[in-house]
């Protein structure tokens, strides 16, 4: 036997497939939002983005390199006093050059946790506050007291910002300077790997110990990854969203600027202009005119189209046919009068 | 529309923001306060003036649109216009009226700030000159906060 649906599961699958096709709404979340809100929102994204994507680039560099380096600071302490001569004297300064460049990132990570804004875009704002400020007034956008102390607040608390990310900006030029010092020397330890015929040969084997700094090194590696995996999920994720919101902007805005009155599209429609263009069709529906005007309209264009296709064939017959002439006249001329 | 320029301004840089200290930029403020205060009479006046013309040119339209003289279309997008224009002005001088009002409270109070010191305004700058979070890096946390 099947299952009989009851009227509550009617009811039931009623709503769901309603709630689906709400669901289905790809703007639903925007509609009760003022343009201005969307606008400001789409401005925050934005500046998200750019902020994800310089990071972005930053976890990949860094990456990149940890990968190069992770290979030669497989060594432990103990390896590296027994290598001598050439080798030994780059790997020192190897591991010499890593330690400064960990406390260079550290340095910069710490104020770029704290003061998310980037450089030029403290510069930026700095300049426009202070226009805001103290600059020449266009329109009547005059600023309250209350803006005034904001502004002056934020723009001393900038200056301060400022100084202090290029504190930061300066450790991160020396980490990548520290970075790309390690890149030479490991081509260096390569190419005489391959002129000697190996590290080994130089090292005692004790199997594969790594130095605590090699584990580090891979774990920042794995970490890493997972930062840059994280930020790309982010940064498609907000891409998305920002299209989302741009694309409904573009069509409110649209929507706005070419909607007619019902006036102007009813007496476009009886004068018989064929203008009407969707959004009117939708300004005539949402104002319940659309029945009696428009069939209207239909009746008269069908009525004039009849007219058009009598007269069209009246034509072909008298052109084309025999017989169709007075009959009398025909008769008389066979019969040569 | 009036764009009313004040002291000359130059095009600032960041780098030269960044050297300003506080009573310099209070007493600009201050300076562009009682420049407005001076100058915003004769504008609301020239506004007042512009009301009068709008209302009198809406009379007209709306008597002759009475009279059915003219294209009742044209004459209704006409009538439109001039409602427009009357509202941004009265909009216009509602702006104007305001910051009128709040003048006085605004020039004692950046007055007051230049005698006695701007400690309460400079609690942001002070955290993070000591190394503490800026106000950007606070609300993006409280944001991440109430969304989770």
């Amino acid at each position: 036997m099947g299952i009989v649906p009851t009227p509550f599961g009617e009811e039931k699958q009623k709503r769901v497939s309603l709630e689906m096709a709400e669901k289905r709404d790809l703007f639903e979340d925007l509609y009760g939002m003022e343009l201005s809100d969307i606008e400001k929102k789409l401005d925050d994204m934005k500046f998200n983005q750019a902020k994800l994507r310089h990071d972005l680039d930053d976890f990949e560099e860094q990456y990149q390199d940890l990968k190069h380096i992770s290979k030669a600071l497989e060594l432990t302490y103990d390896d590296l006093s027994k290598i001598k001569g050439e080798r030994g004297e780059l790997l020192r300064h190897l591991r010499k050059l890593q330690e400064e460049a960990e406390k260079q990132k550290n340095l910069r990570d710490e104020i770029n946790s704290k003061i998310i804004l980037m450089e030029p875009q403290i510069n930026q704002q700095l300049e426009k506050l202070y226009e805001m400020l103290t600059g020449e007034i266009v329109g009547y956008k005059y600023p309250s007291l209350k803006k005034e102390k904001e502004y002056f607040s934020r723009l001393m608390e900038l200056q301060s910002m400022l100084e202090k990310k290029k504190i930061s900006t300066e450790a991160h030029n020396n980490y990548r300077e520290k970075i790309l010092e390690q890149r030479d020397i490991v081509i260096q330890l390569d190419k005489l790997r391959n002129e000697k015929g190996g590290l080994e040969t130089e090292l005692p084997k004790k199997g594969k110990s790594k130095s605590v700094n090699a584990k580090n090194i891979f774990k920042n590696l794995s970490r890493l990854e997972g930062r840059l995996f994280s930020s790309k999920r982010k940064l498609r994720k907000l891409s998305k969203e920002i299209g989302r919101y741009k694309a409904y902007l573009k069509s409110r805005k649209n929507t706005r600027k070419n909607r007619r009155s019902v006036e102007e599209i009813l007496s476009s429609v009886k004068s018989g202009e064929a203008n009407t263009s969707l959004s009117d069709l939708t300004v005539l529906l949402n104002k319940g005119v659309v029945k009696s005007e428009v069939t209207y309209q239909q009746k008269e264009g069908k009525s004039r189209k009849k007219r058009k296709s009598k007269k069209n064939k009246k034509g072909t017959v008298s052109r084309g046919k025999p017989r169709t002439g007075r009959s009398d006249l025909d008769s008389d001329k066979r019969r040569g009068v | 529309m009036h764009n009313l320029i004040l002291a000359e301004t130059m095009e600032v840089k960041a780098s030269d923001i960044l050297g300003i200290s506080p009573e310099f930029l209070a007493k600009s403020i201050l300076h562009r306060r009682m420049q407005l205060k001076t100058s915003l009479p004769t504008i609301l006046k020239d506004l007042q003036t512009k009301k009068k013309e709008c209302q009198d040119a809406l009379d007209y339209q709306t008597k002759l649109q009475e009279d059915a003289k003219g294209n009742p279309q044209e004459m209704k997008k006409q009538l439109q216009e001039l409602k427009d224009i009357l509202n941004e002005v009265m909009s216009n001088i509602n702006q104007v009226e305001n910051f009128i009002e709040g003048s006085d409270k605004s020039i004692k109070y950046w007055e007051e700030k230049i005698q006695g010191g701007f400690d309460e305004l400079m609690e942001d700058k002070v955290r993070v000159k000591e190394g503490g979070d800026s106000s950007y890096a606070i609300r993006r946390r409280k944001t991440k906060e109430g969304e989770s």
